[in-house]
């Protein structure tokens, strides 16, 4: 188990902006990522934040609060956000939330891309 | 002690553990992994222990935040089970909650952010069989959560 697992990692395709989450996607874990995206969405015109779940194996509704968030903001630039790699426990998760409800076409598959 | 009431005892011993974490984020992981850790022993499915650290992850992420924004003071974590039922408890001596009921609506928040969802208190309530809240004011907060593990 590597460090960088618990590190969020940030990079840039063409006009979006794929956020890599973290083993464990929690409060501690999450911080400072208001902040990244929000410079990248500005200053890179970044259109749709991809967040991508490949690596999380826990997540808490501190994750729910942090898609709530970044949909705002970039619905508010004429943008969007999208899910890949969104495993059972994450789905369940996400479901319970009523996220799928509150966000249209969320699931994203980077393998078409 | 009276017959009567040594008669009401159960007959296993409730095995508690006690853990103090000082308020900083970084112990909310700690607090899930310790909680998952006094589990094992009670047989459970992968289901109910991500059930149970997600629960326990709440509530201590709200202790830590809210009730002591993040200042490093002790909070306590008791974990104590007896027949198969799992009781967790974390509590604080910060601020309190002027209003349990309301805190514990989906999606009330008290973060001006909008980045917190505000859904602590459903998440525990969903993944736990019964949650218990008491708070005050100045005095601080006591989550009580139970599950039944292997139900």
């Amino acid at each position: 188990m590597t460090e960088s697992m618990y590190e969020i990692s940030y990079e840039k395709d063409r006009d979006a902006l794929i956020v890599r989450l973290p083993k464990e996607v929690d409060h501690h874990f999450s911080q400072g990522l208001k902040e990244v995206t929000e410079s990248y969405a500005v200053m890179g015109q970044v259109r749709c934040i991809i967040f991508d779940f490949a690596r999380t194996e826990f997540m808490d509704s501190t994750g729910i609060g942090i898609l709530l968030g970044r949909y705002k903001f970039m619905r508010a630039l004429g943008g969007t956000i999208a899910l890949a790699n969104v495993s059972g426990r994450i789905q369940r998760i996400l479901k319970i939330a009523g996220i799928y409800r509150i966000i249209p076409n969320l699931e994203w598959d980077m393998k078409e891309q | 002690m009276d017959t009567q009431e040594r008669k009401q005892e159960p007959l296993e011993r409730r095995e508690t553990m006690r853990v103090e974490l000082e308020s900083y984020s970084h112990n909310e992981q700690l607090a899930r992994v310790v909680v998952a850790a006094y589990m094992t022993r009670l047989n459970p499915t992968v289901d109910e222990t991500e059930d149970v650290k997600t629960a326990v992850s709440e509530a201590v992420t709200n202790a830590i935040i809210h009730g002591y924004q993040e200042s490093g003071e002790t909070l306590i974590l008791r974990v104590s089970s007896v027949g198969g039922e799992l009781q967790v408890e974390v509590e604080d001596h910060g601020v309190g909650i002027p209003d349990v009921e309301q805190a514990r609506q989906p999606l009330y928040t008290t973060s001006t952010e909008g980045e917190r969802s505000g859904m602590g208190f459903t998440f525990m309530e969903t993944f736990m069989d019964q949650v218990e809240v008491r708070s005050a004011p100045g005095s601080g907060t006591l989550v009580v959560m139970k599950k039944k593990i292997g139900a």
